[in-house]
């Protein structure tokens, strides 16, 4: 899938109404592609989209952080007006960090995924950050393979991701600056 | 002027013409000032009363201002041209118009030639529909000036509306011939309205030569185009009218009303039914050819799905749905709906949905797809979401939770599912879970002020009034000022919410409310009452025209007509349960909720002049829990008045006619009873209640009838019954025995008449297969006379609350 050009980085508004980006190219004929900020009138599709991964209580404390750090770090992929997957970042040191990267079983190997890798990176640029780290729990291969091939090196240190009690891998990567 | 008025000084007469121009101006201080100022020399005088009197009641102080006017009338002994205008004027603003004309026209006999009290008293009088005094006033005041083209056209205007078209006609051309013209667009705005009059009285040939003669002069193309194409119809002259209408297809090709003209021009009627095959042939082939031209129009392409059959109504069918799948649009079963009269095409529906749904689990992709590539997984999802859809209509109801439960599974965030689920809850009588769902829908998305409004009308059903409210008033929080529901005339808040607290049997609350929709209807006809005079200056005529005629009928709206048969329903419960009412009307909740609302609703400020802020007081006395409305001395009295409006105004509605009947037994009535039952007979001869209260009434008419009701009564009786009650009661369970509806009337006429208790009993237990109304009736005479159905209820539905009590 080649890459598209990008906006400048510039978001407008957190009006719901409004899409947060121009609407992507579709890749393919019927697959309409685009980004909607999250907020908080729209956050309890988080939470349904949440209930796939984490069978265990929904963290309201996750909730607010990522309804104050607002629509520019956290977004939905929205695939034919529908929200199937998402993305949460947040700002740790001078990397950005992905909190939470979804999409709906339904939905996957249609490129979604690939999207919200570039969402966030777009992020980092506009942030005039280099580094994306995103934690990978230990037992989890599937999200292994897929954040490998987006390009992302593992380190070997573990660290109690803050969604599960379960141990995981920091995976980090370094962006080049984009042509 | 009269005698009666004192001599004036010229320092004096300039004074009061500045109270005219400060109250014109609102300088109401320095009016009053004025007006004091010459009281101080001339005391007694009457004008000046008046005009003070006017001043004081726009500050507010009512009752003061009209004593004062008063006092003005009486010292000029009741002759001043000015103290009564003044009072019409007030009584005009206070909106009691046939006080106000009686003002003007008083005023009229001592200031015979002043056209601005003659325009004004024309404006309420058309306001009241007076069309005889509107045709006198609006003569005299065309007789006085008749240099002025305006007030021609009000006299065209008022003859017009009073049915004089022929002498409308001739006064429009009065007003064409001497009238100041220059303005092209009114020019056009009178001949058009000249062109309507001569449609109106039914002449096509004159319409459409008189078209002709102002080929150049109107600027209305499409009303023009449309007027030509009905009156080339209905002289069947088919070939022109063709022409015409595909003239305004190309103007707008999504209008089903040219659809309709189009179709009839072609020689085809509307009504699938009466087309043979070669029939719906040609209009199949005129359509391709249309969709030749307009390739992007929605309408052209579901048309042809009305007149189509067997497979080449399945091929269309093919081909017009997979468009909406590919392109994810929601509305796809909305489209098909209408289709579902017609038992073979839902057969072939199920059929091709069936198959879209095997295809697309077992190979990704749609049957006879034509690359290799795979369907997005919404098609899926959108095909699942339809077969939901397709079951409820068919009341499949467990099939279609299924289908539901499944779309869900796929794509948990699709807004629409959780409110699909909602009505499928609603359909099977379970309004706690369809709110909860409702809700749940609400959630995902608090800035769509549409699910907000299907989840407040949920809650409102479910009986959840606090909740509701909280969650309607959430879009208040935006709105500056003062919003609350019945300022913003919000009448289906209002609608749902009585009927909420009807079915808790709080009538006064409930009453309040139906109350509220009935003023709210009165409101708006009489906040359009400065257009009388707008449209006749600025010569909308034909807008006009329309307005006033909306206005006569506007108890037609369905919310008026939803509130009416509430409120009669209501006053009918008050009846029945007699005082005790009074105690269930308000709960120790009801009160708290109360002081919570009022807490949370900021009082209306006004600004005065002197930009300070007052609080108005309301103009009504605060009835917060309807209890004035609840204990009125006639109730059936003022049901009646209801029940005349349903008559007069929504004729073709059933329930209404079968509320008046009930009405009219209870207050014997039985003249008007056997009308609304022959006019309910005519609307849907088989209906299960009507049959119960046909029986009902025959029954208490041969108790109760006299000598004058027999003239009346017998002859349309006899139409259809003749005397005997058992005889009527069983050859009905002959007919419509299948239907369970018709087994609970048989079952309560039997009771009414003591009959076999069993057979009673075995009819209304006997529920396989009913609708969920069907139901509720049953179960609730199953109450009525002792006999718990809830178990054979919750056999057909499960999940509905009323059952599982």
């Amino acid at each position: 899938m080649t890459k598209d050009k990008k906006d400048s980085g510039k978001i407008n508004t957190s009006n719901l109404l409004s899409h947060n980006d121009k609407p992507e190219a579709p890749c393919k004929t019927g697959f309409a592609f685009r980004y909607q900020g999250i907020i908080e009138k729209n956050i309890q599709q988080l939470k349904i989209l949440n209930k796939h991964i984490y069978a265990a209580s929904d963290k309201e404390k996750f909730y607010t952080e990522v309804i104050n750090k607002g629509p520019n770090f956290s977004y939905f992929a929205v695939f034919n007006d529908i929200s199937v997957g998402a993305v949460c970042t947040k700002q740790i040191g001078g990397k950005i960090h992905i909190s939470l990267i979804h999409v709906l079983p339904a939905y996957r190997k249609l490129g979604v995924g690939t999207r919200l890798i570039e969402k966030a990176a777009e992020i980092a640029e506009s942030n005039k950050i280099k580094v994306l780290t995103i934690n990978v729990p230990v037992s989890d291969n599937d999200i292994a393979n897929f954040i490998t091939k987006m390009g992302f090196e593992k380190e070997e240190v573990t660290t109690k991701d803050q969604h599960e009690d379960a141990d995981s891998y920091v995976y980090t990567k370094s962006l080049v600056p984009s042509q | 002027m009269t005698n009666v008025r004192e001599p004036f000084a010229t320092h004096y007469v300039q004074l009061f013409q500045s109270i005219v121009k400060f109250y014109e101006t609102k300088n109401f201080k320095k009016a009053l000032k004025a007006a004091d100022e010459i009281l101080a020399k001339y005391p007694a005088h009457s004008d000046t009363l008046a005009m003070k009197g006017l001043v004081i009641k726009a500050t507010g102080k009512v009752e003061e201002g009209y004593n004062l006017v008063k006092e003005g009338l009486m010292n000029s002994k009741f002759s001043s041209g000015i103290c009564w205008h003044v009072m019409g004027l007030m009584y005009r603003d206070d909106k009691n118009h046939e006080q106000a004309i009686k003002a003007y026209m008083n005023a009229l006999r001592y200031d015979t030639q002043n056209i601005k009290i003659m325009n004004d008293l024309a404006c309420m009088q058309m306001h009241v529909r007076d069309y005889k005094g509107l045709l006198q006033t609006r003569h005299k005041v065309l007789q006085l000036k008749p240099g002025m083209s305006g007030h021609w056209i009000s006299y065209a205007v008022a003859q017009h509306m009073a049915g004089d078209r022929q002498k409308a006609l001739v006064t429009i051309d009065g007003f064409i011939s001497i009238g100041d013209l220059s303005n092209p667009y009114e020019l056009s705005e009178v001949l058009l309205y000249k062109n309507s009059i001569i449609q109106e009285i039914g002449n096509p040939e004159g319409t459409l030569k008189h078209l002709k003669e102002i080929e150049n002069k109107h600027r209305d193309p499409i009303y023009v185009l449309e007027t030509r194409a009905k009156c080339e119809l209905q002289l069947k002259r088919n070939q022109e009218a063709k022409q015409t209408y595909q003239a305004l297809l190309q103007l707008n090709s999504e209008n089903h009303a040219y659809h309709a003209g189009y179709q009839q021009a072609c020689g085809l009627s509307n009504s699938t039914t009466s087309c043979n095959d070669d029939q719906i042939q040609s209009l199949l082939n005129h359509y391709d050819e249309l969709l030749v031209q307009y390739p992007k129009s929605a309408v052209i392409k579901r048309i042809p799905l009305n007149f189509a059959t067997g497979q080449e109504f399945k091929n269309r069918l093919d081909k017009f749905v997979r468009t909406y799948l590919s392109k994810t649009i929601p509305s796809l079963f909305s489209a098909i709906r209408s289709l579902y009269s017609d038992p073979s095409k839902v057969e072939m529906i199920q059929e091709l949905f069936s198959s879209y749904e095997s295809s697309l689990i077992d190979q990704g992709q749609l049957p006879n797809a034509d690359s290799s590539q795979k369907d997005a997984p919404s098609t899926l999802l959108w095909t699942l979401t339809f077969m939901a859809h397709h079951h409820d209509k068919l009341s499949n109801h467990e099939k279609a939770m299924q289908y539901v439960n499944r779309a869900i599974e796929h794509t948990p965030t699709l807004i629409e599912l959780y409110q699909l689920k909602a009505k499928l809850y609603k359909h099977v009588g379970a309004y706690g879970l369809a709110a909860d769902q409702a809700e749940l829908a609400r959630q995902c998305d608090l800035a769509d002020r549409h699910l907000n409004t299907k989840s407040v009308k949920y809650l409102l059903r479910a009986d959840r009034v606090q909740e509701a409210r909280i969650v309607f008033y959430n879009f208040a929080k935006d709105m500056e000022g003062n919003f609350n529901a019945h300022d913003m005339q919000c009448m289906w808040y209002e609608n749902r919410l009585g009927e909420s607290h009807l079915r808790l049997k709080k009538y006064g609350q409930a009453l309040k409310q139906f109350h509220n929709v009935k003023d709210h209807i009165e409101e708006m006809v009489d906040d359009q009452f400065d257009f009388h005079q707008y449209s006749l200056r600025k010569l909308v005529l034909r807008s006009y025209v329309e307005m006033l005629r909306w206005e006569d009928k506007i108890k037609s709206i369905h919310f008026y007509v939803r509130a009416a048969k509430n409120a009669i329903r209501t006053y009918l419960s008050i009846i029945k349960s007699g005082d005790s009412c009074k105690e269930t009307n308000k709960t120790a909740q009801d009160l708290l909720d109360l002081e919570e609302n009022k807490k949370s609703q900021k009082p209306k400020k006004k600004k005065n002049e002197e930009g300070g802020e007052e609080e108005v007081l309301p103009k009504k006395p605060q009835d917060d829990f309807g209890e004035l409305l609840m204990n009125v001395q006639d109730p059936l009295a003022q049901a009646e008045k209801f029940v005349l409006d349903l008559i007069k105004f929504a004729n073709d509605d059933l329930q209404g006619h079968l509320l008046a009947i009930e009405l009219y037994l209870t207050k014997r009535d039985y003249q008007n009873a056997i009308r609304s039952i022959v006019r309910a007979r005519e609307l849907d001869l088989e209906n299960a209640e009507l049959h119960y209260w046909t029986c009902r009434f025959a029954q208490e008419y041969g108790a109760n009838k006299n000598e004058k009701d027999q003239e009346v009564v017998d002859p349309l009786m006899v139409t259809f019954m003749n005397g005997d009650l058992n005889k009527y009661n069983q050859d009905y369970i002959e007919r419509n025995g299948k239907r369970y509806g018709a087994k609970v009337s048989v079952a309560k006429v039997m009771h009414l008449l003591e009959q076999d208790e069993q057979r009673v009993v075995s009819l209304i237990k006997d529920c396989g297969g009913a609708s969920l109304e069907e139901c509720l009736r049953g179960f609730e005479f199953g109450n009525e006379i002792g006999i718990n159905l809830g178990e054979e209820m919750r056999r057909e539905y499960p999940l509905a609350d009323v059952f599982r009590v």
